[in-house]
Parts: structure tokens; sequence; C-alpha cells
């Protein structure tokens, strides 16, 4: 670029006739890119999902409340229509970046309950933020038959390619929350202990989710947190309780995956 | 000193300035939001944010580190760097917004002080395990200390050696954001595109600063002889200075502008006090040695400003013989016309 004329801006003059020429136009070109950069930057995003949380609606629950594998809320819907499954299984978790409170889950287990709180939900999987102070046991003259734990159908070991993320976030309280723009969240969501689970994309394109649990009884969840939001590949035992994929593992069985490979499934689950 | 003397015209362009650059900002904000709630209507609202605040920063922070070449490659481009410091300013602004999002979003409400998971968090061994929002904490703390001492106040204050070598930091910020960037977002948003762009992002900044560097360490910047001959030393020819324009000629590291105007050669240290533009890429106006970039004024004999401003640069004597110029190898300190 060479200077062919002796044109000289100074702010406080009034502009040079080729200074103005060439600002125009590389306003223009600016816009251009502006736009250019801002379309591609929102249009390409590849990890925002359908999934949901209502966070300025608070419902009104009643259920069985069972705390393993993790803590939930069992609903009985077979008197309603449009319900395929006769029982909704509802993870829950506490505000913010914490699980149900431990304690409260053992006093809970296996009681008829009622509480108030936020659904969380992406696709089948379903979730309540529960507002801690609004769970209360119900008294019931007639037991219903939900709380008679339904029991887990085994289908075997496999071994999985994924992503551990926390469910919280990923069930929809943060679209998108899942890999490494997520992480350090994910693992304060785990730490705090909210149930982890594995996001496998299946060869078919579609995503599932298998819920982590330990397969020896003992806590997981500071275990698995190196192995958060990075592509892994974990063996367990598979189980479903209704329609909850539950995977039970041994953190030690949790593998990194250094291949672009990840979240592609290696060994897919049968059908139950 | 002009910010008085011509108030009026100075003013206007500073404000149209600022309103493209907001009108800009505001722009691509609204695009990125726009597109993104249209194809992505479940996104939540804070990483929303976060995303366009941090990509709009990002994307101006390019622009601010493409202009100062751009200004030297050619001097039309010069009204872009009038007002650079509110485009750092603005810059700032967006960069918190993200930061402060990001950091509540994802490290407050947790069983760690969300100050010490903003560190801990994210980082582990292994390259997929390898921290990126530290190198935002990095950066936004230089953005900040740029823009905090942005105002002429600091730069006295602080003395301009300082002040420079403080603001050469934006690299340091630059440099830690690409890491930011490659090492946390792109490894989700992987579409090749977006990297195509960080890429491309890169090549244009480091291309224009090659470029623009190796032009002014080409060969004819340097004196013609560089023995010293009763303190002088052979600096170029008369004729090669266009009149009313300098040569730059570098001096034992310091660059000096020799001017020529009115069949007068002078000679003043290349830098101005004020925000230490090029002066030897500004011209005489009005018989004043007129900076570039924001249109500071000195007299070429004294290199004083003009009464009622106050700022001096050093200047060096000048000898002509037989059409050479040679200057002094030590500068004088300038002399004060009042
Ligand atoms: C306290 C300082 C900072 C923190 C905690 C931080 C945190 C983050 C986080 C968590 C993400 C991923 C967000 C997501 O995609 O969900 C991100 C992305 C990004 N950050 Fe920062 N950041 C900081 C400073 C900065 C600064 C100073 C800039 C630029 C001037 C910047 C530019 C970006 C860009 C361009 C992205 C990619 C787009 C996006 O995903 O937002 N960040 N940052
Ligand atoms: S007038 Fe601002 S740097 Fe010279």
């Amino acid at each position: 670029m060479k200077n062919t004329d002796d044109e000289f801006f100074i702010g406080w003059s009034p502009m040079p006739p080729n200074t103005r020429i060439t600002l125009m136009k590389s306003l223009w070109i600016l816009f251009f890119i502006v736009i250019v950069t801002a379309v591609a930057g929102s249009a390409l995003q590849r990890t925002i999902g359908t999934a949901s949380f209502e966070y300025e609606t608070v419902r009104d629950f009643e259920g069985y409340f069972h705390k393993d594998p993790v803590p939930m809320l069992v609903v009985d819907r077979s008197g309603q229509s449009g319900h395929e499954n006769p029982r909704s299984r509802y993870l829950l978790v506490h505000p913010f970046k914490f699980g149900f409170s431990k304690n409260s889950a053992s006093q809970l287990n296996g009681q008829f309950i009622s509480l108030r709180g936020k659904l969380i939900y992406r696709g089948q999987d379903t979730m309540i933020e529960v507002i801690p102070e609004s769970v209360k046991p119900v008294l019931r003259s007639v037991e219903p038959q939900s709380d008679t734990p339904t029991p887990f159908m085994d289908l075997g070991e496999v071994s999985l390619c994924g992503e551990i993320v926390d469910s919280k976030c990923y069930f929809g309280v943060m679209n998108p929350g899942d890999w490494k723009p997520h992480r350090a969240c994910a693992i304060r969501c785990i730490s705090g202990g909210i149930p982890a689970v594995l996001h496998v994309k299946m060869s078919t394109g579609q995503s599932r989710v298998y819920i982590l649990a330990s397969a020896n009884g003992e806590s997981i969840q500071q275990a698995i947190l190196p192995h958060v939001a990075i592509p892994v590949e974990i063996s367990g035992q598979l189980r479903m309780l209704g329609d909850l994929s539950i995977l039970f593992i041994h953190p030690e069985s949790i593998s990194p995956l250094c291949s672009a490979a990840a979240s592609v499934n290696r060994i897919e689950p049968k059908e139950p | 000193m002009s910010v008085t003397y011509h108030a009026v015209g100075w003013s206007t362009f500073k404000k149209r300035y600022d309103l493209i650059l907001w009108l800009g900002i505001v722009l691509f904000l609204v695009v990125f939001c726009g597109v993104s709630l249209f194809l992505f209507p479940k996104v939540t609202l804070e990483i929303l944010l976060i995303r366009a605040f941090g990509s709009a920063a990002f994307l101006l922070l390019h622009i601010i580190l493409c202009i100062g070449p751009l200004a030297r490659l050619h001097r039309h481009f010069l009204p872009l760097l009038y007002n650079r410091r509110h485009m750092g300013v603005s810059l700032f602004i967006l960069a918190l917004l993200h930061g402060f999002l990001s950091w509540i979003t994802y490290h407050a409400g947790g069983d760690l002080n969300p100050f010490v998971s903003l560190i801990v968090s994210d980082a582990g061994p292994g390259i997929s395990r390898f921290p990126f929002q530290i190198f935002g904490v990095m950066a936004l703390v230089i953005l900040f200390l740029m823009a905090a001492t942005s105002h002429d106040f600091w730069l006295v204050n602080l003395t301009a050696p300082f002040w420079k070598a403080m603001h050469m930091l934006v690299y340091a910020a630059y440099a830690f954001l690409v890491v930011h960037v490659v090492f946390g977002a792109l490894q989700a948003e992987t579409h090749g595109f977006l990297t195509g762009l960080v890429g491309g992002g890169m090549v244009v900044v480091l291309g224009l600063h090659l470029v623009s560097g190796w032009r002014e360490h080409k060969p004819d910047n340097q004196p013609l002889d560089s023995r010293l001959d009763q303190g002088f030393i052979e600096a170029c020819r008369v004729a090669d200075i266009p009149e009313n324009r300098a040569r730059i000629v570098s001096i034992a590291g310091e660059r000096v502008a020799i001017f020529k105007y009115d069949g007068k050669v002078c000679a003043v240290s290349n830098v101005c006090q004020h925000q230490n533009g090029p002066l030897g890429e500004g011209k005489i106006v009005h018989g004043c040695i007129t900076c570039p970039w924001h249109g500071y004024q000195y007299l070429p004999e004294t290199g004083a400003s003009p009464p009622p401003f106050v700022e001096k640069i050093p200047i060096f004597k000048v000898k002509i013989q037989n059409g050479i110029v040679h200057i002094s190898a030590l500068p004088e300190i300038a002399r004060d016309l009042c």
C-alpha cells in the first residue's frame, strides 16, 4: 500500500476526500465482517439441544420417594390417559449446584411425599429442582402400587463411549450444558451431589443418557470428577429401572478416549 | 493539547466515531442473539449472552489490533485510530460482562468458593483437561489495566515508557484469548468454519504486524553513515525528504523524524508526547509538526507546542553538507518559546 496523495487527516479539521472514501469503504467492510462473524458464530453452534428448565413455574408433585440408585420421585400415572408408562420417574435435585440432601433422602426413602419444584426435561429424561422446605411426607389410607420398587431389568455388561455430564445442567438448566466450556460447572455440580450421567451419541445420531451408579454402594461422585466433560469409555452393568437406563460402574473402569470417536457408541446396548 | 484549542471539530468526529462503534457492537449482539434464538429457541439466556458478549469482545480485539498496522501502512486509515482508546474501553466492558456472567453461571452456587473454582475446577492433566478459563481471567486483568489507565492523566503520571510497555501487554492478552477460545469453546463447537475464523483472525493480525514492522525496519530507515563526526551522524539526503513531510531514521535504536519545510530541515524525536504517536508520519500544518494520531502540534525549530500548550519533544541539531542531512547524535531538550 503506497500513500499516493498528500492528504493528511487531523481530527479537528475537515476530512480530506480520499481519506473519506477509504474510511467509508473500511466501514462497509467492517460491518460486513460484523454480520458474517455474528451469523457464523450463532448459526454454527452444534451443542444447543432441546432441553428445558421451567425456571419461572413452580409445580406441585406427589409420589413415592426412592433414594437408590439416585434420589427420585416415582409418580403413579396408571389412571391417566396419554402416559405410556404407568410410572414417571423424576430425578430430584436441590437448587443451585447441589444434589438432593443425603440426610433427607435416608429419612424419606420409600415414603409417599409431596413437594414443590421446577420441572427440568430433555426428551424422556425428567427432573425436579425441589424447593427443599416443601418436601413433606403424606399419610395415605390406601397404598398404591408404586411403593414396591420396580425390579431392575438386567441387560448385562456393556462398554459405552460418551461424555460424563451432570444431569441437572444437561437435562435443561444449562443449554448447552456439555463438553469443555461446561466442564468446570459440571464438576462443581457432580461434586455437589447432582447425579452424574453418561451422555452417549448413538450411531443413529440420537442421544441417550445413562445414569451412573456405584457398583459397590460407595459414592462415585468424587472419583469420577477427573473424567467429567471429556471423551471417555466406561464399562459396567446396565440395568433398566422403568424407562431409566442405569449403568452400575466402578470408577476405575473409566478410561479417557483420545480419539474424536468420542460419543460414538462402540457396543450398543440391546433395547429392552 | 488540541482538546480546548480545536474543541468543536474534535468532539464532533469523536462522537460520530463512538456512535458508529456502538452501532457495530449492538448490530453484532442483535444478530448473534437473534439468529441463535431463531435456530435454537431452547438456548439458556445466560449462555447466549456469555457467547454473544465473548464473541463480540474477541472480534473487537481483532479490529483494535489491526488498526495500528493498517494506519502505518496507509495514512487513509488514520481516522480509525483517532479514538481507538474508546474501542479499548468498549472491549473491556464487553469482556467484563462476558467474564462476570461466565463466573456466576459456571462457578457460583456450588460447594467451592467461586474464586477458587474459577482457578481449579476445569484444570487437570492432559490436553483434554487443559484449563481455559484462567486464560480469560488473565486477559481480563490486562484489559482492565489498559482501560483504567487509558486516560491521558495516567499517561502523564505513569510516564510514557511505562504506559507504552503496559499497553504492549495487549499482545499477551490476545495470546491468552486465543488459548482461551481454542482450548475452550472450540473444543465443543467444532464446526470447521469457526476454527477457520479464529485461525484467519490470527493470520490477519500477525500478517499486518509483520508487514508494517518490516516496512518500518527496512534498510532505508538506517542512517547513511553511522560514524560520528564531531558528534554528528549522516542521516539522509535532503532530496529524499518530501516537502512538509518527514523521513524517519533510526539512530542507536531511537527513531528520529527529519522534516523538510519552507526550504529548511529539522530533526525531532519521532515520539509524540500525547500517546507516543509516530510524528515522522505526520505533516507540517500551519508551520507546526502535526501528529498523525490526534493532531498534537509542535514547532519545528524548538520542539515545543505553540502556546498555551506546554508539551515538548526532544530536538536534534541539524547540519547540511553537500545535500546530506547530518544530525547530532544526542538530542537537545526542547527550548521553550515563551
Ligand atoms: C473472567 C474472565 C473470563 C471467564 C471466566 C471466561 C469464561 C468463559 C467460558 C466459561 C466460556 C465458554 C462459554 C460457553 O460457550 O458456554 C468462554 C468462551 C469465550 N470467551 Fe471467555 N472468559 C473470560 C474472559 C474472556 C475475555 C476477556 C474474552 C475476550 C475479550 C473472552 C472471550 C471468549 C470467547 C470469544 C469465547 C468463545 C465464545 C463463547 O463460547 O462464549 N473471554 N469464556
Ligand atoms: S496526538 Fe495523540 S499521539 Fe500524537
